[in-house]
């Protein structure tokens, strides 16, 4: 018995696929801990080993080595019959949806049910709440394929859920949905969240559906975790080269090129300054930060892009600046907003002697 | 009407009792014929997908095993098979000639068929269904039942009467060879002694069965698509 109170709790995680010609290190050393009631985020581009990893807390992929506790009991070890008591108590959604074809959407979330030989009436009680609480009641005797795709990821949440387990596994599972259905997916599985504790893995690549729903969350990168804690936490302050070109991202920084290269800078800035990215945290963000520089220190300050992302309910806001003025006064000036907690990051030093206008951000993360 | 009848086809009149009881022969070595090889064949038709690469119980070396063994058989000609397993015949169903030598040979060959055809349908489904299946920690054997099989209902029974439509053209075959059944008695007269009419009646009968199990089927496996 381990697992210090987790609810969820992977160690040292690794696993390697030896094919012919080529060897993959899909997991390396992976450690993960999710506390009951969390939407836990796991983010990762393409091929970074998410799907592995999930697919290794309910042990359809046992990893080479490694320990992974369920409500700390260690089921790494555990063979297949006992798994399978398990896996009824953990659900699992997934890209494609996986629903039997040849079922009603009653038929589909009653299988887990038939399988663990329920009764008749307790089948029907069940499957009648599930129904309503994705908000299908209608579609009961309606076949899958007479569903929009957001119907089906709602009946596949339905089936995951009946036999109410204590977690549920999201693998990408809004990924094949346009933005709005995406938008009720994720409020749905907030909801269970809420209404009835259920925790949540959340599995995804895009960085705008961890944002909205998860409380915590880890970057995974070629197998590693990079970086994991509280989102706020993660995405105000990104430490690893992956997260920072995430939340560059998200902050939509790759429009800053566009303007660099569309304007002369050299007009604005006439002799000396610096262009300066920001990123203030929190209540931060409202401040007058701009306004009071200006005021207290013998600087100008022209703001070229910018913008604001609320995560967890707590905004973060995202500034490029060009300073200029007496480089004394302007170092001071960000001086001040280091001392506030704010981010600051110098991406590039512009001067009339210096006519370099050589690519804006060669070699400097934005962020 | 059955004056023209009879102008026409007057081989046909006359041994209309000897075509008819050459039909219900047919029928029967079909249908005997036919359950077993339907056990057999959808038995190795799951042993092949649920042993492939990727499967619930794979394992490399039985499903190259069963697949080399199937295609051997499928390689070896139905008359050559007949009289290859006369010995086998004769151990089993105690005669190589009639109806009951005509069975052994009969499922032998159109079990490596009924496999193959099976097993394209069974890898229809999607693997992502057996996985989630796998997730709610559904046993193996109760997806194969449940899920495997049932999902693919459809194309089994549209690989099935692909599979009976052959065994009635291999029935005739073997019929011709040890005796019995509408293909011997379509040697026996139209061939051996020219009685066109008759060659062409067997072939509109045949013709009839054989749509006639395909409409059914058809039908069949449209109901059972949603
Ligand atoms: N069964 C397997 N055999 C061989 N290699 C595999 C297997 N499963 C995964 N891999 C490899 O492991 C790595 C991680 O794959 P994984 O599916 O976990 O990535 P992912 O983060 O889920 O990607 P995606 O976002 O595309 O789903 C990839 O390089 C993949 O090719
Ligand atoms: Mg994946």
């Amino acid at each position: 018995m381990d697992g210090s109170g987790h609810i969820l709790e992977l160690k040292n995680l690794c696993r390697t696929f030896r094919m012919k010609t080529n060897v993959v290190e899909a997991l390396k050393n992976v450690s993960i801990s999710v506390d009951a009631g969390d939407i836990f985020g796991i983010i990762g581009v393409s091929g970074a080993g998410k799907s592995t990893l999930v697919r290794s807390i309910n042990m359809l992929e046992r990893p080479d080595s490694g320990e992974v506790y369920v409500s700390g009991n260690n089921i790494a070890a555990l063979p297949e019959r006992e798994l399978m008591k398990i896996r009824q108590k953990i659900g699992m959604i997934f890209q494609q949806f996986n629903l039997l074809k040849s079922k009603t959407v009653y038929e589909n979330i009653a299988f887990p049910l038939r399988y663990l030989k329920k009764s008749r009436a307790e089948i029907g009680r069940k499957v009648g709440d599930m129904l309503e609480i994705v908000g299908l009641t209608d579609k009961a005797w309606n076949y899958p394929s007479q569903l929009s795709g957001g119907q089906k990821q709602r009946v596949a949440i339905a089936r995951a859920l009946v036999t109410e387990p204590d977690i549920l596994l999201s693998d990408e599972a809004t990924s094949a949905l346009d933005p709005q259905t995406t938008d009720s997916i994720l409020s749905l599985l907030k909801e269970l969240n809420t209404r009835f504790g259920l925790t949540i893995v959340l599995i995804s690549h895009e960085m705008d559906v961890v944002k909205k729903i998860c409380n915590r969350v880890a970057v995974l990168d070629d197998g590693e975790v990079a970086e994991q804690g509280v989102l706020w936490d993660v995405f105000s302050n990104p430490v690893s080269g992956i997260t920072k070109k995430m939340v560059s991202g998200l902050f939509r920084l790759d429009n800053i090129h566009y303007i660099l290269d569309n304007i002369d800078v050299g007009k604005i800035i006439r002799g000396w300054g610096l262009i300066v990215h920001l990123l203030f945290r929190g209540e931060k963000a409202n401040n007058a930060y701009i306004a009071y520089l200006v005021k207290k220190f013998d600087v100008e300050i022209s703001i070229i892009y910018g913008n604001i992302e609320i995560i967890q309910s707590s905004p973060i806001g995202s500034l490029f600046i060009v300073a200029t003025g007496d480089r004394a006064q302007v170092e001071a000036a960000l001086d001040y907003l280091r001392s506030e907690d704010v981010r600051v990051n110098i991406l590039r030093e512009y001067s009339n002697e210096n006519e370099d206008r050589g690519n804006f951000s060669e070699g400097k993360d934005l962020i | 009407m059955n004056e023209i009848f009879f102008e026409y086809f007057p081989n046909v009149v006359e041994l209309q009792s000897d075509l008819i009881k050459s039909l219900k022969e047919t029928f029967v070595m079909v249908g005997i014929s036919g359950s077993f090889s339907l056990f057999f064949g959808l038995l190795t038709g799951i042993v092949l997908v649920v042993t492939a690469q990727g499967g619930l119980y794979e394992n490399k070396w039985g499903n190259s095993v069963v697949s080399k063994v199937i295609n051997a058989f499928r390689s070896i000609p139905f008359v050559i098979l007949i009289a290859f397993m006369v010995p086998f015949t004769r151990l089993v169903a105690g005669t190589s000639i009639g109806l009951r030598g005509a069975v052994p040979p009969l499922v032998v060959g159109i079990v490596p068929f009924i496999s193959r055809v099976v097993e394209q349908a069974l890898y229809e489904v999607d693997k992502g269904v057996i996985e989630a299946a796998r997730a709610m920690g559904i046993s193996k054997p109760y997806i194969i039942v449940h899920i495997l099989i049932r999902e693919a209902l459809p194309g089994i029974v549209r690989a099935l009467v692909i599979s009976f439509i052959s065994l009635i053209g291999l029935s005739a075959m073997a019929g011709a060879v040890g005796g019995g059944g509408i293909g011997s008695f379509a040697i026996r007269y139209g061939y051996a002694r020219y009685m066109t009419d008759i060659t062409i009646v067997t072939v509109l009968i045949l013709l009839l069965i054989v749509n006639a199990l395909q409409g059914l089927g058809n039908i069949a496996a449209r109901k059972m698509t949603h």
